[in-house]
Parts: C-alpha cells; structure tokens; sequence
C-alpha cells in the first residue's frame, strides 16, 4: 500500500490515547471497573506487549525465543533499581527496563544468531532458566525472594503512588505507542528484512540484506519492548519477584502469540488479555486456562499454522494468476521497470579468474575463468549439472570457492554474499528468490533494500529521511507495477501467482536496483517458445538501449546463440570452450556431443 | 571433593539418559523436542500416586508410569508429528513445546504446587567405597545408565532396524529402498525416547527428592546443555555431554559452597554450551 500513515498520526494517536483514556478508565472507576479489575487488564495489557515483542522476533524475523520472561524480569529488576533506590519517577523505570532487555537480547544474540535455525531457541531457553537460578536471585540486584519493590511514583521522591486505573490507561498508552512502533517496523526496511529473512535467508541476502545484522537488531527491538513488558507489569502490584519470570511465563507468551496468530498484532493482544481474565471467570477457565491454551496451541499448530488471525486471513485469499503469454512479454517495456544505469568503470565488468567450488571430494566447478565484457550479453550453456548455477552461487556468494571475482574493478571474493549485492551484483533464481508470502509490491520495495539508507531509530519513528526515502521507493515500486503492467497483482501475495508471472516479478525488482551486472538464472524457464523469444528480445531491447551488462544461464541453445555476444560452454565443471556466436556455430562437434545434435539441424 | 564427583558422575549419566532422547528425536526427525523431560517428570507423578496413595509396589508404580510415556510418546508422533512429516521443522518443535506446556499446565491443576515424596525403591545404607559413601541406588542407577547405553549401542549398531532409525534421518529415501517403513521407524523413535524419559525421571528422582512441577524444570535444561555440549546428532555426544554438565555441576556446586552469588553452577553450564556453539557448532562428537 502506498505510505498513508504518516508521522503526525503516530503523534496524534499517542497524544489522542493519553488524553482519553485516563479519564475513561477514571470514568469507569468504581462502577464498571473496580481496582481488582484494572490490576486484571493491566496484567492482560503487560502481556499483550510482552507478546507483540515476541511476535516481532517471531513473526517478523522468524526466530523463537523460549527465555522471553527472562528479559521481561531484568527489566522489571532494573527498573526497580532506578525507581525503588534512586527514586527516580516510574517514566525512567520504563526507559532503564526497555535498555536493559535491549542490552542483555544484544549480549546473548551475538553468540545464538550467527548460526542458523532453531539456535536462538536453545540458547535463549537455557538462558531464561540460569538467569533465573542466578542472577534473579542474587540479593544485590533483586533482593532474593523477598522480592523488589517497584513503586508508580509520578515524580522524584514522590510518595503517593498512582492509582490503578490510572496506571490502567498508562499501560494503554504504551501498547499504542508500541503498537504504531510495530507498525513503522513493518513498513520500512527493517520489516521487509526480518519477513525476508522468516522467509527465505539467500533470498534476504540476494537483496542484499545483511541476515545476521538484521536478526540482531530484531532480537534486540524484543528485547526493549519486552524489557518495558517487564516493568509495567511489575509496576502493576509494585512488587517484583524472580519466580514470575521462569519457564511458565516464557511459555505462555510463546502460546500467546502462536495462537493469536505468528506476525499478527490484534490476535496475540486480544489472547493476552482474555488468558489475563481467565482466573477470574467461573471454573472450568480458571482452574484449567494454561491447559485450554496449550491444548488450542498443539491443535493450532497441527491444523491451522497461521493461528486464528492467519485463518480469518487466509478466508480471503484469492486464486492463482494465470500464465504469462507471448502477447504479453511482446507489450513488456523492461527499460521502465530499469533502475537508474549503474556508473561503470571498467570495460571487463566482471572478471572470474580460475574459479573452484568442491563438495566434499567433488569437483563442481574446476578452475574456471570468464570474464563479462560491459554492455554485453553473455550466455553460459551447458548440460544438466554441469555447475552452471554452482559456477553463479560461486560469483554471488553463496558456495565458499577459491579464486578471484572482481566486478567493475572490485575484488569480490572476500565479501558476504549481501556485500556482492550491494556492490551491484543482481541475480535471479532458477526456483525464484522472492519472497513469497509478501506481496507483488513489498518484493520490489524490498529488493531496494540497499537504496533504503536511513538509520533504524529513524525508521522505528518514521521520521526524517524514513519518511522521505520510503515516499520514494513506494513511487518507484508503482512505476515498476505499471511498467510491468501488473495493477492489479500488486497487493496479491506473489505465493499466488504463476510461475511466469513470478518470474518477471523477480526480473523487474532485481532491474529496478539498477545492478552493474544482471545475472539471470534461467530466464525462460517455464515459458512457451513464443514467449521465451518475445522474452529475449526485450533482454536485447535493455542492452541496446540502456547498455545493460547481462550474464545468463540458459538450456535454450538456440536462443543463446542468437542472442547472446558471447558464450561460455561448461561441462563436468571444467570451461569445454568459449567464442562469439559465430565462432561457436562453427565448432559443431562441442554443440552436438554436449547439447545434443538436433540445435543445429 | 571425591564425594561431590561420584554424585555428579551418577546424575550425569542419568541426563545423559534425557539428552539421548533428545539426540535420538533429533536424528530420528529433525527436531528438537523440548517436551523430553516433560513426558518422564508427568509419568514420574502418576508413579508416585500409584506407589504412595494407592500403596502399589514401586515396581508396578514405575511400569505403569514406562507405559504411559510410552503411549504419550506415540501418540504425540501419531497426532503431531507424523502429519507434519513435510512441514518446517520448526512447527514440529513448537507442537512439542505445546506438548511442554499442556504436560506442565496439567502437572499444576491436578497435582498441584505441593511437592510430592517418594521413598527410594532400595532401602539402605550407603556404603563406604574407598572412601566415598554411594547408596545402593546410586549404585543401581550407574549400572542401568551403563545397561541402557550399552544396549542401545548395539542395537544401533547391530540390527537392521537399529541401523535403519539412524539412516533415516540422513537419506528418508534410502529408508524407503531398505524396506523399512518410514512411520514405523519415526513410531519407534519417538516411543523410545519417551521411554528412555520415564526410566531417567524414575532413576533422577532420589537425587531430587520431593516431586513438584517446578523441580524438574531444570532438568530439561541441563540435558539440552548436555545434547548441545556434546552434539546434537551424536548419541555419544550426549553421554559424554550428560557426564560432563553432572559432573562439572557438582564439582562447581561443592567449590562455591557457601558463596553469596547463587546459580554460579548453571552460569558455568550455560557459558559452556555458549562457547560451545561459538567455537564448534556442532558439538564435540557431531558432525557438521
């Protein structure tokens, strides 16, 4: 959708909730809302913020957390240090609680996020549970079971403390806030790098997003919203003890938001809130609340994995796209979805020198040199597993492989896959890198990632260049939606298209950055001969037109041959020969016993 | 000191018991069960009404108690884990933390927060053992660790179908060409795990003494530090692991003694599975 919110409404809806709800839940009191009442919703309020820190990491980033009540409880003990033996106001308490979470998400997500997959789980799960043996014991820092003290004190030194339903609405006000704070996160580049990342991290990384970073940087956000969590719900009866942050807590925030919904806001929130009144309706809830929950989380996760928001979504969903035709790649106008030309430098753009990749005792690609000559187009034919795509993850980064790579004079092959983004390298995928449960719009802005440059504090306020920036990438993604004439695809998740409609998706994202190098994996795959032809010639049309440098892979031969300047041919990961296209239609012994004989009959 | 090492040396082999249900999982599936030591520590409580307040011999008690993880185990595989053969592994380990949470969330209702007692099943004195005093269930829980592992080991070794559990979880096709049906195979990885959860929840309870759903949630914990310091797909891994995380807490246990700072054992255990995945992901016996 194009950015309809703006900064001010955040304000305006911050200032609008601080307004109206003190004196709505005072209104309230003692009618409607007894004390006992508002210390309930506070409780249900704390935890739904508790599990929108979690869906953040969760939903977003794709990464479980399994000691979430264990940044909750240093925040609270932090805060309380501040609040209950400095006597600071409770606003500080907040502040100091949220950093806390923030500092000690960044001290145990160093170590857990450089590996992949279910490593924040385990670390994270060992940690909640030694912290709570430990250091939410040491009677220093938390006064040992006793428990902390955590007074709602307006001001230094204040002795009265603010009343519950007061402090009801405050809670409130901070749910909004982080609310609106969650909903900046998701239109920005942080969002769209966390749900790349959830989705498919070499995807994430083709766009150039640096995976580890990113997943940081969610861990941490976590850590903040849930180090807040922790504070406000201590605050609540202003007493915090160690033994409401173990195990059981952890869990019920993980229940919370799987069955509220993975990467949904008002599900896990609503869940928060109804497991908080539980204890206090008629048994059978109050007695057995955590039993219903788990239980409607093991059905959940075996019969509806995206939780009770997802189902009411998915309802919606509309049906496939259908395939791309001749017709339409014959109106596609490629040189509008192009980014601004890339400056190049040198006119060997990319240059392999002896390139190897081996798996084990395998020899995918053996000391292999090309070179891409700027404003060319380069095929590189070969038979099935030749180490075509291998020879291509090499180049972007995505096999470990001795030799050099330089593009445009830049020595590549000591950078990170992300890094040969950003240095103007763009790919496609043979099965697609997109991203895609997002939709047709969010993949291109997404492939912008590197043109995103704002701060993420900028971004979390959508503030300054946020603003600016993110203004400009939705009105590039609309050009390129035109360009590719899919209006009416451009909400639709890309899950739902064809798989040639896919394809030009990915094409015209990837061009849309503008690459040095478009390096295109099997551009016709899955096309009909008509439409693979119409295909090649709008690739022709970039080149002439806009000097577009272009190295593909390729099974058509005869599409090759002619459209190409020059051809590499691989066979056995060994480089069989390389020449014009004419200088290779004149070798018909290596066309015909690699590529089979019929190409030139 | 001495004393400390074989008390340590008793409850590592009896989380090497857990942490080899965890590997198994592992191999066997792909996913990490986190309800493990969840499965022992329910069946360890309905033991315990059978043996203490329906005066069942303890026998008995603990039979009931491997059958019902038994049938909890496959169940759960049945229910869960099997539909989800081709989902991401990931959902399959947030169904066994549902699993986690229903088995607690249950403890706490029906059981309550009161801690349970349980009379050990062999009375006696402990025995003066060059110097170190081992009671007599010590001593029959080092010896049927060392028998579980020691038949486990061949059977993974030395039968088809103990060598076809293992492949399974490298090559599910080559499974398919051995003609060893791939559910039977996922059917009894999970039933033995939770049996091999009973049968260390029963031998770790004496050591622990009461019964309460919060005793036994460090369990898990160390056993998971145990799998993860060892490897999570080497099966001596988590033997080596579960001795290691026994022994090293009780030596750090006895030399902090008295110390203000409380928790510096599971500090240590968590600084050493953190340097473990810094240094070697894999663990000390996994592969990569």
């Amino acid at each position: 959708m194009p950015p309809r919110h703006r900064r001010s409404i955040d304000v305006s809806l911050i200032l609008l909730a601080c307004i109206v709800l003190p004196p709505l839940t005072g209104w309230a009191m003692p009618d409607l809302l007894s004390k006992a009442h508002a210390l309930t919703l506070t409780y249900g309020v704390t935890l739904g913020i508790a599990a929108l820190s979690l869906n953040l990491l969760l939903g977003y980033a794709g990464q479980l957390s399994l000691g979430h009540a264990a940044l909750l409880g240093v925040g609270a003990f932090a805060a309380s240090v501040v609040v209950d033996r400095l006597g600071l106001p409770m606003f500080a308490g907040w502040v100091v609680g949220g950093l806390t979470g923030g500092v000690v998400a960044l001290g145990i997500g160093i170590p857990a996020l450089r590996l992949r997959g279910l490593y924040l789980a385990l670390v994270t799960l060992v940690f909640g549970a030694t912290l709570q043996a430990s250091v939410l014991r040491w009677q220093f820092f938390t006064n040992g079971s006793s428990g902390a003290s955590l007074p709602r004190r307006w001001w230094f030194g204040d002795h009265i403390l603010i009343n519950e339903p007061v402090y009801l609405s405050m809670c409130l006000v901070v749910l909004v806030g982080i609310w609106l704070l969650d909903i900046n996160v998701l239109r920005t580049r942080l969002g769209r790098a966390f749900l790349a990342i959830r989705e498919d991290e070499t995807t994430a990384q083709s766009f150039g997003i640096d995976v580890v970073r990113y997943k940081l940087l969610a861990f941490v956000l976590s850590g903040v919203i849930a180090g807040v969590a922790g504070t406000l719900y201590g605050g609540a009866i202003g007493l915090v003890t160690s033994d409401e942050f173990g195990r059981e807590l952890s869990l019920r925030i993980v229940l919370i938001v799987i069955i509220g919904g993975v990467g949904r806001r008002w599900g896990p929130v609503l869940i928060s809130v109804l497991l908080a009144i539980a204890p206090t309706l008629p048994p059978p809830f109050r007695r057995y609340d955590l039993v219903i929950a788990a239980a409607i989380t093991l059905f959940n996760v075996v019969k509806l994995p995206d939780g009770l928001a997802g189902f009411v979504a998915h309802r919606r969903a509309k049906p496939a796209g259908p395939p791309v035709d001749a017709e339409q790649l014959r109106g596609l106008d490629l040189a509008a979805v192009t980014g601004p030309p890339a400056v190049l430098h040198q006119q060997q753009l990319l240059v392999v020198e002896s390139m190897s990749v081996a798996f084990g005792g395998l020899h995918a690609v053996e000391d292999v040199s090309v070179t891409v000559e700027a404003g060319q187009i380069v095929g590189i034919i070969g038979p099935n597993g030749a180490g075509k795509s291998t020879l291509f993850n090499a180049i972007s980064g995505f096999v470990p492989a001795t030799g050099g790579v330089a593009l445009d004079g830049v020595a590549l092959q000591d950078l990170k896959p992300h890094q040969r983004a950003a240095a103007g390298l763009g790919r496609t995928f043979q099965n697609i890198g997109l991203a895609r449960d997002q939709s047709v719009r969010q993949n291109i802005l997404l492939a912008q990632h590197c043109f995103a440059r704002y701060g993420d504090l900028a971004a979390i306020a959508y503030a300054g260049a946020a603003a600016r920036v993110e203004t400009r990438l939705a009105q590039i993604a609309e050009d390129v939606i035109a360009g590719l004439g899919f209006q009416q695809y451009a909400d639709t998740p890309v899950r739902q298209l064809s798989g040639g409609q896919q394809r030009l998706v990915e094409l015209a994202a990837v061009l849309a950055t503008g690459p040095k190098l478009l390096m295109l994996d099997e551009p016709t795959a899955g096309l009909s001969p008509a439409a693979a032809e119409n295909l090649a010639e709008r690739l022709r049309g970039l080149r002439d037109d806009r000097g577009q440098t272009i190295l593909l892979i390729e099974h058509n031969v005869p599409l090759v041959l002619d459209l190409c300047d020059y051809v590499y041919v691989l066979s056995a990961g060994q480089l069989l020969a390389a020449g014009t296209t004419d200088e290779l239609a004149a070798m018909p012994e290596i066309l015909g016993a690699y590529l089979g004989g019929e190409v030139l009959a | 000191m001495a004393q400390a090492l074989v008390v340590g040396l008793v409850i590592g082999g009896i989380y090497s018991l857990f942490a080899l249900g965890i590997v198994l999982i592992y191999t066997g599936s792909g996913v990490l069960n986190f309800a493990q030591a969840e499965i022992g520590t329910f069946t360890l409580f309905i033991a315990q009404i059978l043996i203490v307040e329906h005066h069942l011999p303890y026998a008995v008690g603990a039979l009931v108690a491997i059958a019902l993880a038994l049938v909890i185990g496959v169940t759960f595989e049945r229910l869960a884990v099997w539909p989800l053969l081709s989902a991401p592994r990931v959902t399959v380990a947030v169904a066994t933390l549902a699993l986690l949470a229903l088995g607690v969330a249950l403890e706490i209702t029906l059981f309550g927060p009161v801690g349970r007692n349980l009379d050990p099943p062999i009375a006696g004195h402990s025995v003066n053992v060059i110097g170190v005093f081992v009671s007599p269930t010590q001593i029959a829980s080092l010896v049927l660790v060392a028998l579980v592992a020691g038949a486990l080991a061949a059977f993974f070794r030395f039968t088809d179908f103990g060598l076809s559990v293992v492949a399974a979880a490298q090559d599910q096709e080559a499974l398919r060409f051995l003609g060893i049906p791939l559910a039977r195979a996922s059917m009894f990885t999970w039933g033995l795990a939770a049996v091999l959860s009973a049968v260390a929840a029963l031998l770790i309870q004496p050591s622990i003494g009461v019964i309460s759903p919060s005793a036994y949630s460090g369990i898990f914990i160390r056993a998971l530090s145990a799998a993860l310091i060892g490897g999570l797909s080497s099966m001596r891994g988590a033997f080596v692991g579960g001795v290691v995380v026994g022994v090293g807490e009780g030596a750090i246990r006895h030399l902090t003694v008295g110390s203000s700072i409380t928790g510096l054992p599971e500090l240590c255990i968590f600084a050493a599975v953190v340097v473990t995945l810094v240094f070697r992901p894999q663990g000390l016996f996994g592969v990569r």
